[in-house]
């Protein structure tokens, strides 16, 4: 019985052929789609013909969604090259984000709510 | 220099920046499960605190991604790990498939075409406008899209960081005060419109709203992603046709 670290490690282990096989096929044949996308895709269809249990990495998928945050970190650090951000034009910047967000906000619960109460209507 | 040499002090640059950002990472979760404020959520204090380091020590960013691009590299099997969660809950997904399609069309389209056309009424760049369409996105998805629509994908994962920072606030507002009845329109508003951090929130309404959140986000990417390319040309005109 392998301890709950190495179990993880093995876990986080299992994504890496996916990850590697995509990104070998997105560049291999000039797919539009990222490599990880890709993954993404032989895994589901992995997942489906049952040749991996979705109990075999479910742990380590849990663990990086936990630790998304600091992967992404170095990219959104990248805002050093973009000093204009830093004043005035990064305020604006903020406003629009916020204004965005509420109305994109609002337009999917609004969707969401007005189908599901047509379905619940008609059953 | 030797070759062996070289590699050594490649390592040695790598290490530096690497450890800085996960060691500011660990401070500043143990800080925020103390405080649990907006403004000192580790998605704004370590970034924060890396750029003016750099700024401060005249590193120039390609010396800081020697390192970071390593922890960056983690985002693809973040992307291949999203297959889990869409497998666990295929069945949900089948089952409400009509609402989050309808709410995943609505929610798309509002989230790039309002990003864009604020963004150039704030008067802000072509190029920073662009690098906004994929702002409510996860990041992973949101990089490469990105780059697919003509953006900065550095500047998108600071869009996407400001987007989620921004949600947590007007998420908790919208939920309570729009008449949303059911849990699938509260997750799916959450996991839309703030992603990650929208996801996390709903999971502390309940299980069905942090389940559905987590699976908008994760459709929502593939879809904006999957447009890009038609999106490319559509944004370029509308950015080139908009007067700043």
């Amino acid at each position: 019985m392998p301890t709950p670290r190495l179990r993880l490690l093995l876990q986080l282990a299992l994504l890496v052929p996916f990850w590697a096989g995509g990104a070998l096929l997105s560049s291999g044949l000039h797919l539009p789609v990222p490599g990880g996308v890709v993954g993404l895709g032989l895994l589901l269809a992995a997942l489906a013909v049952g040749l991996v249990r979705v109990e075999w990495l479910a742990d380590g998928a849990e663990w990086l969604f936990r630790h998304m945050l600091l992967f992404f970190i170095p990219a959104a650090v990248g805002v050093v090259d973009y000093p204009e951000l830093f004043g005035r034009e990064g305020l604006r910047a903020v406003a629009a984000i916020a204004i965005s967000t509420a109305l994109a906000m609002a337009a999917t619960g609004a969707a969401v709510e007005w189908v599901s109460r047509r379905r619940g209507a008609r059953a | 220099m030797s070759a062996g040499a070289a590699l050594a002090a490649r390592a040695l640059g790598a290490a530096g920046p690497v450890a800085a950002t996960l060691a500011l990472y660990l401070l500043a979760r143990a800080l925020h499960r103390r405080a649990r404020a907006v403004l000192l959520s580790p998605l704004l204090v370590v970034p924060a605190v890396l750029v003016t380091a750099l700024l401060r020590l005249h590193v120039p960013y390609a010396r800081y991604m020697q390192g970071g691009r390593l922890l960056g590299d983690a985002l693809g099997p973040v992307t291949v790990a999203f297959a889990v969660p869409l497998y666990r809950h295929r069945a949900l997904l089948r089952r409400h498939a009509a609402e989050l399609a309808a709410g995943l069309a609505c929610g798309c389209l509002v989230a790039v075409s309002s990003s864009v056309a604020l963004a150039r009424a704030a008067g802000l760049g072509g190029a920073v406008a662009l690098s906004m369409a994929p702002r409510s996105i996860t990041t992973p998805l949101a990089m490469a899209a990105a780059s697919a629509i003509g953006g900065v994908p550095s500047l998108a994962a600071v869009f996407v960081i400001v987007t989620a920072l921004v949600g947590i606030v007007l998420g908790r507002v919208l939920v309570r005060r729009l008449p949303l009845a059911s849990p699938l329109s509260r997750g799916a508003l959450l996991g839309l419109g703030a992603h990650g951090a929208g996801t996390a929130q709903a999971m502390e309404l309940g299980p069905v709203e942090g389940t559905v959140a987590g699976l908008v986000m994760i459709c929502a990417g593939l879809l904006v992603l999957a447009l890009a390319p038609a999106l490319r040309g559509l944004l370029a005109t509308a950015v080139r046709a908009s007067l700043p």
